[in-house]
C-alpha cells in the first residue's frame, strides 16, 4: 500500500469499530449507522458517498458525539489517536471538539450565529480552548487566516448576513483551521454554493490540504468532488459501508454493484457509458431487507443475497467490498 | 439602512398609528353610547345643567368639529378638564401625577414577567419532554387562566393577612416617608436621593403587586420562549457552536436563547399592552394610586373627560412602547440595522 | 359542512388520542371541566340549596357551618321540631343564621345582641326557644346546666362554602353565577365572530383600500389594551348582560378579522379559486364553497380560546363594579365585595368565586389548546 499509511507509524488517526448509531423515533428504531468499520490515516482525504438518507451525516456527527436527539451511539468504538472517545467525559469531549476534530456544515448561511460578528466567532472559539489567548491575539490569528482564505480582513467586523455564501463557507473553514484541528469532517460543504463558487472553494481546499497536510473526511453525494479531492472513498448504503478503496481503482473498476450503479448515474465520470438512473428506492431503515440490503435493487442479486449478509472482504489489495459476487474468490471485477 | 434612518422612519411611522388609536378612542367613546352627558348623568338631572355641561365640553358642536378640536387639544397635550370631583381641574395634570406609579408597577412587573417566563420557557425547551417541560407548559396554561386580581387577593390573604410579611395596599406607609420627587417612581427616587428607609418601605409595598402582575403574563412568555427556543436549538449554528467545543452554557444562553429572544422581542409591544390592562386590575386590587385606579375612580364619579383622557393616554403609551420596542429590536438584530 | 364531514371530524378527533397523546387528554380535560360547570349551572334550581340573592344565614358563616339547633327550657314539651316554632317567641342573635331560620319558620323573632343574651332571655322565660348553631350550643349550653336543653336534630343545609357579607350562601351564588358569566362570554365571542369574520372576508376578498383601512383599524384595536377599552365602553353603556357583552366583543373583533383575512388570502392564492372565479362563480359561492370550509377549523379553536379570554375580561369588569347589576350572582362582583373584608381574615368569600373563574377559563383554554393541536397543526406554535 502507499506511503501515507506508513506515515504516522501506521496507526490510523481515527478508527471506527463496529459503530452503531440509532434514532429512537415514535415509529421505531432507525439504525442510521450499522456496524461501521473504518480507518482514517493522517493526511488523507476520505470521501464518504452514498444516497440521501444512508447515514453519512449521522456518521459525521457521531465522530463529534453530537448526534441529534433522538439519536444515540448505541455500540462500537471510536478510537481517535488510539483513545476511545466514547468513554470520555463531556468536558474532555468538549476539549476535543475544535482543536482535534472539527466540522464544517452543509449550509454556511445557517452555520454562523446571525447575531454575532465574524470576529467574535473566532474569539469565542479560540478562547473556549485557551483562555490565555487575548482577544486581540485571537483577532490577529483570524485576520491571518482571512488573508490565507482570500477574504479581506476588514470583513471580520461584519455580521454573517453581510457575507456571501462562498465567503461564509470559507469562514467555516477558517474556524476549523483557527483551532488547528487534526481531523476535519466536512458535511456536504459545497452543496449550497453555486458552481463557480464551488470550484473556487475546491481549489482552496486543495491548496489548504497541501499546505497543512490536512486530514479530511469529505461527506457528499457529489461524486465529482470526491473524484477531484479524495485519496480514498467509502461508499455507504443503508447505514453500512459497502465498498472502500483508493479513489482511482474504485472509480475505474467499482466492485460493489451499488457503487457501479451510483457511478453510472453520474455524468462525466464514466464517459464511455450511457447515463443510467438507478431504479428503486433506498430501503426503509426502520425495517431494512434481510441479507444484502441492496438486493431489491441489485441486477446481480442471487438467492443467497436475500438470506445471508455478504462478508466484508479485501478483494484486491486495499480495496474492500461486501458482496456475494466475490465470495470464495469467484470474480475479480464486476464487468470483467 | 443605518440605525439612525431606521429610527427616524420608525418614529414617522408611529404618527399614523397614534392617530388611528386616538381616533378610535374618540369614536368608540363618543359615538357608541350616544351622548356622554346623558350616559354619565343620573336620570332626572335638570335639562339646563345637562345643556350647560354639553356646551362646556363642546358636545353641542358637530361631531367632526369636536373630533378636530380633540385632536388639536391632544397635539398640545390638553386632555380636557374634569367634571368631578374637582370641576375644572385639567385631566392631564392628574394623569401626569398618577403616571409614575403605573410606570413603576408596570416596569417591575414586566421585568418579573420576562425573568420568570424566559427562564421557564428556555429550560422547558432545553429539557424537552422532561417532567420540567410538562410542568412549565401546564404552568403557562394555568397561570393565564387565573384572574390577575384574584391572584392578588390570594397573595394579600397569605402574605398580608396570615403571615403579616408584606403590606397589601398603597405605595408607601406614610407620605412623609416618600422620597423627594424626581421621577415620581419611589424606588428610583429613593435610590437617587439615597433615602434607604424610603426605599425599603416602597420596595415592600411594591413586591406583592408587581409579583402578581408579573406572574400574570409570565405564562405567555413561557410559551413564546419555549417555542422559539425549540426552534433556535434546532438551528445549525447551535450545532456548529457545539462542534467548536464551546461550552454548553454558552451555546444555550449566548447563541440559542439570544436568537430565540429576537422574535419574542417583536411581540413585546403587544404584551406590554396586555400588561397595562392587567395593571388596571392590579392597581384596583392593591389600592395602587396609578392610572388604572384613577380611571376606575373617575368612572365612579362619571367624569367623562377624565375617562376619555385616560384611555387616550393609554393609547399614546401603547404607541410609544411599540416604538421603543422596535428601536430595541433594530439595536439587537443586525439584520435590521444594515 | 355535511353529515359525512361531521362524522369524519369526530372520527379524526377520536383517532387523535393515539396520534396526539397529551393534546388529546388536554382537550378532554377541558371538555370535562366545562361539562361539569355548565350542567351544574343548568341544574342550579336542583343543586343550589338556597336562594342566591337572599340571606340564607348569618354573615360570614364559615364553610361547613349552617346546622342550627333549637334550645328550649327543660320543661317545654310542645316544641320538638322546627315546624313547631311557627308563631312562637324565639330569640336568636341578630343577623345570625338562627334568626334567619327563625324568620323563615315564621316565628316571632326576638333579635338579641349575642347568643349569650338570647340564651339568658330564654332562661328568664321571656321567649320560648332560641335558635343557634351546633357549635355555639356545645360551647354555651353547659353553663345553663339543667335549665336548658336542645330538642330535635340539628337542621338546615350546610353552607358548603360559607356565607358572604350579606349572609347569602356562597355555594348557591357560585352555581347560579356561572350563568351570567358564561352567557356574557359566549355572547361576546359570538358578537365578535359575527362582526369580525364578515369583515375579514370582505377585507381579504376584495383587498385594496377597503382592506388597508380595515386592517389599520383592526390592528390598532388589537394593539390596544383590550380591557381598558372594555372598561371605558362598559362605563358608557351601563350595566346589563348585552351591554357588557358588547363592550367585551369590541376587544376580540380583530382576532376573528385577522384569522379570517389571513385564511382568505392564502386560499385566494390557490388555483382552484382562480378557476372557480373564471368559470363565473359568484363571490358568495366562492366564499361558501372554498373559503369558509378552510376558515372553520381555525375559528373553532379561536372561539374557544376567545371565550376563555372573555370570561376573564367579564370577571375583570365585574371586579371593577362594571359587570352585571347587583344582586345578580356574579363571581367577579362577589370578589369585589369580598375584598373589603379580606383584612378581617374572611378567606371564603374571595377564594371560591375566584377559583371558579379560573376553572372555567382554564376549561375553555384547555379545550381550545387541545383542539388547536388536533384540528389545525398550523396554529400550533403561533
Ligand atoms: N433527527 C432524526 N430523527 C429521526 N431519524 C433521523 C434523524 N436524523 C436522521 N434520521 C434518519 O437517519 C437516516 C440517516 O440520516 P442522515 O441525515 O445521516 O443521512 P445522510 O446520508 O446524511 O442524508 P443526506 O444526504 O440527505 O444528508 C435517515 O434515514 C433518516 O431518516
Ligand atoms: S450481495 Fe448480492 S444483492 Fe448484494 S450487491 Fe452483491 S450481488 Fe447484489
Ligand atoms: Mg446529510
Amino acid at each position: 500500500m502507499d506511503e501515507r499509511k506508513q506515515s504516522g507509524n501506521g496507526i490510523p488517526l481515527l478508527q471506527l469499530r463496529d459503530l452503531v448509531v440509532e434514532y429512537y423515533t415514535r415509529s421505531g428504531v432507525v439504525r442510521a449507522v450499522d456496524s461501521v468499520d473504518l480507518d482514517i490515516y493522517k493526511g488523507e482525504v476520505v470521501g464518504l458517498v452514498g444516497e440521501s438518507g444512508c447515514g453519512k451525516s449521522t456518521l459525521g456527527m457521531a465522530l463529534l458525539r453530537l448526534v441529534r436527539s433522538p439519536g444515540k451511539i448505541t455500540s462500537g468504538k471510536i478510537l481517535f489517536k488510539g483513545k476511545d472517545i466514547l468513554t470520555l467525559s463531556e468536558n474532555a469531549m468538549r476539549d476535543l471538539r475544535g482543536p482535534e476534530i472539527s466540522m464544517i456544515f452543509q449550509d454556511p448561511m445557517t452555520s454562523l450565529d446571525p447575531l454575532q460578528r465574524i470576529d467574535d466567532h473566532f474569539v469565542e472559539s479560540i478562547r473556549a480552548h485557551d483562555k490565555h489567548i487575548s482577544k486581540e491575539d485571537a483577532i490577529k490569528r483570524a485576520a491571518e487566516l482571512f488573508d490565507l482564505l482570500g477574504i479581506a480582513p476588514d470583513r471580520l467586523q461584519d455580521y454573517p448576513h453581510q457575507l456571501s455564501g462562498g465567503m461564509r463557507q470559507r469562514v467555516m473553514i477558517g474556524l476549523a483551521l483557527a483551532l488547528d484541528a487534526d481531523l476535519i469532517v466536512a458535511d456536504e460543504p459545497t452543496t449550497s454554493l453555486d458552481v463557480l463558487v464551488e470550484a473556487q472553494f475546491l481549489d482552496l481546499l486543495k491548496d489548504l490540504r497541501r499546505r497543512y497536510n490536512m486530514t479530511l473526511i469529505l461527506i457528499t453525494h457529489n461524486i465529482g468532488i470526491v473524484a477531484e479531492l479524495a485519496d480514498r472513498v467509502a461508499v455507504m448504503y443503508a447505514g453500512e459501508i459497502v465498498e472502500l478503496g483508493d479513489a482511482g481503482p474504485l472509480f475505474a473498476e467499482p466492485l460493489h454493484p451499488y457503487t457501479d450503479a451510483l457511478l453510472g448515474s453520474v455524468p462525466n465520470i464514466k464517459l464511455d457509458e450511457e447515463l443510467k438512473i438507478m431504479g428503486g428506492q433506498p430501503p426503509d431503515l426502520l425495517d431494512p431487507p434481510a441479507g444484502c440490503r441492496f438486493h431489491p435493487r441489485c441486477p446481480y442479486a442471487m438467492d443467497r443475497c436475500r438470506e445471508e449478509e455478504p462478508p466484508w472482504q479485501e478483494i484486491q489489495p486495499g480495496h474492500w467490498a461486501a458482496c456475494w459476487l466475490y465470495a470464495e474468490g469467484k470474480r475479480e471485477t464486476l464487468h470483467g | 439602512m443605518s440605525l439612525r434612518s431606521y429610527i427616524i422612519t420608525r418614529i414617522l411611522m408611529t404618527i399614523p398609528m397614534l392617530l388611528v388609536l386616538v381616533t378610535l378612542v374618540f369614536f368608540i367613546l363618543r359615538v357608541m353610547p350616544g351622548d356622554p352627558v346623558l350616559a354619565m348623568m343620573r336620570p332626572g338631572t335638570p335639562k339646563a345643567y345637562l345643556n350647560e355641561l354639553r356646551h362646556e365640553m363642546g358636545l353641542d358642536k358637530p361631531i367632526m368639529v369636536q373630533y378636530v378640536d380633540y385632536l388639536w387639544d391632544l397635539a398640545r397635550g390638553r386632555l380636557g378638564t374634569s367634571l368631578a370631583p374637582v370641576r375644572g381641574r385639567p385631566v392631564a395634570k392628574d394623569l401626569w401625577a398618577k403616571f409614575p406609579a403605573t410606570l413603576e408597577l408596570s416596569l417591575t412587573s414586566f421585568l418579573i414577567t420576562i425573568i420568570v417566563g424566559v427562564s421557564t420557557g428556555a429550560y422547558a425547551a432545553y429539557k424537552r419532554r422532561s417532567a420540567a417541560d410538562y410542568t412549565f407548559r401546564l404552568y403557562s396554561i394555568i397561570i393565564y387562566a387565573i384572574p390577575v386580581f384574584w391572584l392578588g387577593l390570594m397573595f394579600q390573604l397569605i402574605f398580608g393577612v396570615y403571615l403579616h410579611w408584606l403590606p397589601v395596599a398603597g405605595r408607601i406607609d406614610d407620605l412623609a416617608l416618600a422620597p423627594k420627587t424626581i421621577t415620581g417612581m419611589y424606588l428610583l427616587d429613593s435610590v437617587l436621593t439615597g433615602n434607604w428607609p424610603s426605599f425599603v418601605n416602597a420596595a415592600k409595598h411594591l413586591i406583592l403587586p408587581s409579583v402578581t402582575l408579573g406572574l400574570y403574563l409570565s405564562g405567555i412568555f413561557t410559551r413564546l420562549t419555549r417555542s422559539n427556543m425549540l426552534n433556535s436549538l434546532r438551528q445549525d449554528f447551535v450545532t456548529a457552536a457545539r462542534a467548536r467545543g464551546i461550552s454548553e452554557n454558552r451555546v444555550v444562553v449566548r447563541h440559542a436563547l439570544k436568537n430565540a429572544f429576537i422574535p419574542i422581542l417583536t411581540m413585546m409591544g403587544l404584551q406590554f399592552a396586555l400588561l397595562l390592562a392587567g395593571a388596571v386590575l392590579t392597581e384596583s386590587t392593591f389600592s395602587w394610586p396609578g392610572l388604572g385606579r384613577f380611571l376606575v375612580e373617575r368612572i365612579g364619579y362619571r367624569d367623562f373627560p377624565s375617562i376619555q383622557g385616560t384611555v387616550a393616554f393609554f393609547a399614546i403609551l401603547v404607541a410609544v412602547v411599540s416604538l421603543l420596542v422596535d428601536i430595541l429590536y433594530a439595536y439587537l438584530d443586525p439584520r435590521i440595522r444594515y | 359542512m355535511n353529515d359525512w364531514e361531521q362524522v369524519g371530524l369526530i372520527a379524526r378527533f377520536l383517532r387523535g388520542r393515539k396520534w396526539y397523546g397529551s393534546e388529546w387528554y388536554i382537550t378532554v380535560a377541558g371538555a370535562f371541566i366545562l361539562f361539569i360547570v355548565i350542567s351544574s349551572t343548568l341544574l342550579a334550581p336542583l343543586l343550589a340549596p338556597y336562594n342566591p340573592i337572599k340571606p340564607a344565614g348569618g354573615r360570614f358563616e364559615e364553610p361547613g357551618a349552617g346546622k342550627t339547633v333549637i334550645v328550649v327550657a327543660t320543661g317545654t314539651t310542645n316544641i320538638t321540631k322546627p315546624a313547631d316554632l311557627a308563631g312562637q317567641k324565639v330569640a336568636a342573635k341578630a343577623h345570625s343564621t338562627g334568626s334567619v331560620r327563625a324568620e323563615a319558620l315564621k316565628a316571632d323573632v326576638y333579635p338579641a345582641l349575642s347568643v349569650k343574651k338570647a340564651l339568658d332571655s330564654l332562661a328568664a322565660g321571656n321567649v320560648r326557644a332560641v335558635l343557634l348553631t351546633t357549635q355555639e350550643a356545645q360551647k354555651l349550653l353547659p353553663a345553663y346546666q339543667g335549665a336548658l336543653k336542645t330538642v330535635g336534630k340539628p337542621f338546615g343545609i350546610t353552607f358548603y362554602m360559607g356565607t358572604d357579607n350579606l349572609g347569602r350562601d356562597i355555594w348557591s351564588r357560585i352555581i347560579w353565577g356561572a350563568r351570567g358569566i358564561l352567557l356574557v362570554a359566549i355572547l361576546a365571542a359570538l358578537f365578535s365572530a359575527l362582526i369580525g369574520i364578515p369583515l375579514g372576508l370582505i377585507s381579504g376578498y376584495w383587498g385594496g383600500t377597503v382592506d388597508r383601512v380595515l386592517s389599520l383599524i383592526m390592528d390598532s384595536i388589537y394593539a390596544f389594551p383590550g380591557l381598558i377599552l372594555a372598561i371605558a365602553m362598559a362605563a358608557m353603556l351601563g350595566p346589563g348582560i348585552v351591554n357588557i357583552a358588547v363592550a367585551i366583543s369590541v376587544v376580540y373583533i380583530p382576532t376573528y378579522f385577522r384569522i379570517t383575512r389571513g385564511q382568505v388570502l392564502s386560499v385566494k392564492e390557490e388555483l382552484y379559486v382562480e378557476a372557480a372565479h373564471s368559470l363565473g362563480a359568484t363571490a358568495s359561492t366562492i366564499i361558501k364553497a372554498y373559503i369558509f370550509p378552510n376558515v372553520v377549523p381555525s375559528i373553532v379553536v379561536v372561539f374557544s380560546l376567545n371565550i376563555a379570554d372573555a370570561i376573564l375580561t367579564e370577571a375583570g369588569l365585574s371586579f371593577l363594579g362594571l359587570g352585571l347589576p347587583p344582586p345578580t350572582p356574579d363571581w367577579g362582583f362577589d370578589l369585589n365585595k369580598g375584598r373589603a373584608y379580606l383584612p378581617l381574615g374572611y378567606w371564603w368569600p374571595i377564594t371560591f368565586p375566584g377559583a371558579m373563574i379560573a376553572l372555567v377559563a382554564l376549561g375553555f383554554s384547555l379545550l381550545g389548546e387541545g383542539l388547536g393541536e388536533i384540528l389545525n397543526p398550523r396554529l400550533r406554535e403561533s
